[in-house]
């Protein structure tokens, strides 16, 4: 049996990172967070294993690369199958159960509102940030990259909306038209605003259901003036963010617009990224959010992001300030929030730039036989495996220790000691799979995004461009961009945290 | 016959938690290896409850008396050790996997 020196001395840390970590604690982050709620318990993976993920991706990428450079034919049609009238779908409506699950998603917002209100204060005891912020947030989007767009039929604002207009007719037509070149943008500004809050504003059970009811304000306000059909597209953000995800899913569920009617398709994982593609610049900006607003949260929690703030490589802010920042912490608290705020803001244009740049190489390698919009909306959705790979490595072990304490709190959502299903005593513990085992699933599921990103990016450079060679050589810039992609990841994945984060 | 073996030294953390007021101690850190017994001993200067995450072990702390918490560290992870009202953090235990 192994046995490090450091494992068997006891230690607490002394001197000025211990300090400025016990000062973080105490006072910055006071209500002791990481993500927005539920602690992440996973320690860093080991450095050889980001080592073999990175060399993996790389190798692989090449192998992806030769199988394209001679498989037999061009691009196929995606093959799909539709199960709108399969006896199992004839079944679901005749439950109806649809509305039976508008119903339970409307009820689930009203709850997590009024267990803010009334409930416990304890964010832990209370129903509304599990349900939020781990059920929803988490689990929800996983489920829908799993098993498709259920979102569409369930959106509790949506049902809300429906609602009033049964009583105020014409409500949710719209006053204005959606103007185009709005686009996603509004999207995008409720998806930073989310991040922000998830990140910063500390929610408590009472704050997330005042978030929750200035959201519904906002939404509601928007299809008073836009309408509903435009504003679930483009504007409310968990529609845009889910719709994202579910192209990814092997079941695709589409309603008409006009008619209502659904249908829904059986096809291969990861094909509907092939069936569209970005329509404006404000989508592509959105998926790229998706990949940074992770990227900085695993970031912001590690040392070398702590010290290049309070430890000031650079010696700049010592000599402009005349100490170290690390000496004022208190009067700089404010600054550092600031700081990371606007991080946070420029950090999907950040990635835009290094994208974009991409773009301009993959389209000089292809002798610009393709324009460059084209280029940089084409590839977009070949970037959705890699963002939820990320998303799905940093934060799903939170679904196993916090996710599953929704069983017991839906028989005392407001903590005060109910038992209304007789769940109240189940899975009280949580759920700590052995560390090893997370490292490689983390490991596996970036390379495995990896590739699949890498294999969706090669089929769409075979139909952007007119020859094969073209659309093999500008896949060299692209291999390269999402290579680096996912060693950050990886290297995120693997740097020290922070005490006090 | 049970045999007498030698029983392992627990790992040992004390963490004395001044008030608000008074100068900010640091975040302690405990790092061990799974399957180590721990015994973290902590003094509060008013009444509260200490937690240990994910291990969800509490502890009721009378104000000025040290309470001390005894387990095996039998799950591999980080754990924050946070005092339950104010949701203070003030230590961290990290149990490496065997």
């Amino acid at each position: 049996m192994r046995r490090s020196v450091s494992s068997k001395s006891c230690r607490a840390e002394s001197g000025w990172p211990a300090f400025a970590a016990g000062l973080l604690a105490l006072t910055l982050a006071s209500p002791a967070a990481a993500h927005s709620f539920g602690r992440i318990y996973t320690l860093p993976v080991p450095f050889w294993m980001y080592a073999w993920g990175g060399a993996a991706a790389l190798l692989l990428s090449f192998l992806v690369v030769g199988w394209f450079a001679t498989a037999p034919a061009g691009a196929k049609p995606v093959r799909s199958l539709d199960l709108t009238d399969s006896r199992l779908m004839r079944g679901v409506r005749r439950l109806h159960l649809p509305t039976l699950l508008r119903g339970l998603a409307l009820i689930a917002l009203l709850l997590c509102v009024l267990t803010g209100y009334f409930g416990t204060r304890d964010p832990y005891r209370n129903f509304n940030m599990t349900f939020f912020w781990v059920v929803f947030v988490l689990g929800f989007a996983y489920l829908t990259a799993l098993i498709g767009n259920l979102y569409v039929l369930l959106n509790p604002w949506r049902v809300l909306a429906d609602l009033i207009g049964r009583v105020w007719r014409g409500f949710t037509k719209g006053r204005l038209r959606y103007p185009r070149g709005l686009a996603y943008w509004p999207a995008l500004v409720l998806y930073l605003l989310f991040i922000w809050v998830e990140l910063f504003a500390h929610t408590r059970p009472l704050s997330l259901a005042q978030w929750l009811i200035g959201y519904s304000a906002v939404n509601l306000v928007a299809v008073y003036v836009f309408g509903a059909a435009a504003w679930f597209r483009y504007g409310e953000f968990f529609a845009v963010f889910l719709r994202l995800l579910a192209l990814m899913a092997p079941l695709h569920y589409e309603r008409d617009a006009e008619t209502g009617a659904g249908r829904l398709r059986l096809r291969a994982p990861f094909t509907g990224l092939l069936e569209s593609r970005a329509e404006s610049w404000s989508l592509l900006i959105f998926i790229l959010f998706m990949l940074s607003s992770t990227a900085f949260d695993g970031l912001r929690a590690t040392v070398p992001w702590f010290k290049l703030f309070w430890f000031d490589p650079t010696g700049y802010l010592t000599q402009w300030m005349g100490k170290p920042p690390i000496h004022a912490f208190i009067e700089l608290r404010p600054w550092y929030l600031a700081y990371e705020t606007l991080c946070l803001l420029l950090s999907p244009f950040l990635y835009l730039a290094i994208y974009l740049f991409f773009i301009l190489l993959t389209r000089l390698f292809a002798w610009r036989q393709v324009g460059f919009r084209e280029l940089a909306l084409g590839f977009a959705f070949s970037l959705l495996p890699i963002a939820l790979v990320y998303h799905v490595t940093h934060y799903y072990t939170l679904l196993l220790t916090q996710g599953v304490k929704i069983v017991s709190l839906l028989s005392d959502p407001f903590g005060r000691g109910w038992n209304l299903f007789a769940t109240a005593g189940l899975f009280r513990a949580p759920i700590l799979p052995d560390l090893k085992w997370v490292w490689h699933t983390q490991v596996a599921l970036i390379v495995f995004g990896h590739i699949v990103s890498v294999w969706v990016a090669h089929v769409e450079a075979l139909r952007l461009f007119p020859t094969r060679r073209s659309a093999i050589l500008s896949q060299i810039p692209m291999l390269f961009l999402m290579v680096a992609f996912t060693t950050f990841g990886l290297w995120i994945l693997a740097q020290p945290i922070q005490e006090g984060r | 016959m049970p045999s007498s073996a030698p029983v392992p030294e627990p790992q040992r953390l004390r963490i004395d938690v001044a008030p608000p007021a008074g100068a900010a101690p640091a975040v302690s850190v405990l790092r061990v290896q799974a399957g180590e017994t721990v015994e973290l001993t902590v003094v509060s200067e008013r009444d509260d409850e200490l937690h240990l995450h994910g291990y969800d072990l509490t502890l009721d702390l009378r104000a000025g008396e040290p309470g001390t918490l005894r387990f095996v560290a039998e799950h591999a992870g980080r754990f924050e050790i946070e005092l339950h009202r104010g949701h203070a953090q003030i230590g961290v235990l990290e149990v490496l996997p065997r």
